[in-house]
């Protein structure tokens, strides 16, 4: 929880880095207001007083990046999970590295087929 | 210092992989411009290793196997969401975490799907199964990516789930690309201990 408290604060700083990212081609208004909806509706009072102090702008930028892979609909299915939705922006500009993930999935998977991991 | 070994080993790691993606792109199906520098992405890679091992483990074809397999992905789930620190070192979060758990209902459907007429893995399932690489909706976009390459087909079935299905093009392509990695690199360096997870 922490953690998706500093990614919402840490947003709108993240914005100019963002600048170069994949443009969009149009902006999706039901998008941007499903994501709206589902931060500013967060039980969490920080999470929901932080979401109601961003402007626009940031909304339009988040919106963007989330359309790429989502819709209204989607998004929306997150209410009352907005550390989600922060995580999936977040996950939007920084790529992790996947090397752990994989290692241990290399592992279930050995436990499946027997093999001693 | 240059060490001539380092360098050579790094190289056949780049060539590699480069010429995987480069094969990717030749052999889809589509030439969009959108599409083929998607599929060059770094998750496109890591999907492929996915379906790879699938294959290599043959855990598509038994039921039994891909139950342990699945019931070893829930224990490493439920271990990072218990587990603050590691958690934290791998940059993940207890809601994401818990979106990739198997119920035992989805344990048993995801075996019975290996059983149908369309036998597979459901896109739902693929995205649980993944959850600690990527986000189910990063997820679901690659697998388009893949399907609109014309290396998987997604089969729409009764019970509104996705049963996807490889060709085995992207198997292919990242075998090659693994024994290209093992042929290139110069033997006789001194074996690295394997890392603990």
């Amino acid at each position: 929880m922490k953690h998706a408290i500093r990614a919402l604060i840490a947003a709108p700083f993240l914005l100019a880095g963002a600048a170069q990212a994949m443009p969009c081609d149009g902006i999706d208004l039901s998008l941007r207001e499903a994501v709206q909806e589902v931060l500013v509706s967060a039980e969490n009072p920080r999470i929901s007083g932080w979401a109601r102090y961003l402007n626009e702008t940031f909304y339009t930028e988040v919106s963007c990046k989330l359309s790429h892979g989502m819709n209204a609909e989607d998004v929306l299915r997150l209410r009352g999970e907005p550390e989600v939705l922060l995580d999936l922006i977040m996950g939007t500009y920084m790529t992790r590295n996947q090397s752990d993930a994989l290692m241990l999935m290399l592992s279930a998977m050995k436990d499946g087929s027997g093999e001693k991991s | 210092m240059m060490d001539q070994t380092d360098i050579c080993t790094l190289e056949s790691l780049r060539r590699a992989k480069t010429d995987f993606h480069n094969k990717l792109c030749r052999a889809s199906i589509d030439s969009d411009p959108l599409l083929l520098q998607k599929l060059r992405s770094e998750n496109v890679f890591v999907l492929s290793e996915f379906f790879f091992l699938l294959s290599a483990f043959d855990l598509i074809a038994h039921p039994n196997k891909l139950e342990a397999y699945i019931l070893s992905h829930n224990r490493q789930l439920n271990d990072l969401i218990a587990s603050d620190e590691r958690r934290k070192l791998m940059g993940l979060e207890v809601p994401r975490l818990k979106r990739g758990v198997f119920s035992m209902i989805q344990v048993h459907k995801a075996k019975a799907n290996l059983l149908s007429a369309t036998p597979g893995l459901d896109q739902a399932d693929i995205q649980r199964l993944t959850i600690m690489l990527f986000s189910p909706e990063t997820g679901r976009r690659v697998i388009e990516c893949l399907e609109a390459a014309g290396f998987l087909t997604r089969v729409a079935t009764p019970y509104y789930s996705k049963i996807v299905q490889s060709h085995g093009t992207i198997e292919k392509f990242f075998a090659e690309y693994l024994a290209q990695v093992r042929n290139d690199v110069p033997q006789g360096g001194t074996p690295k201990p394997e890392v603990q997870t």
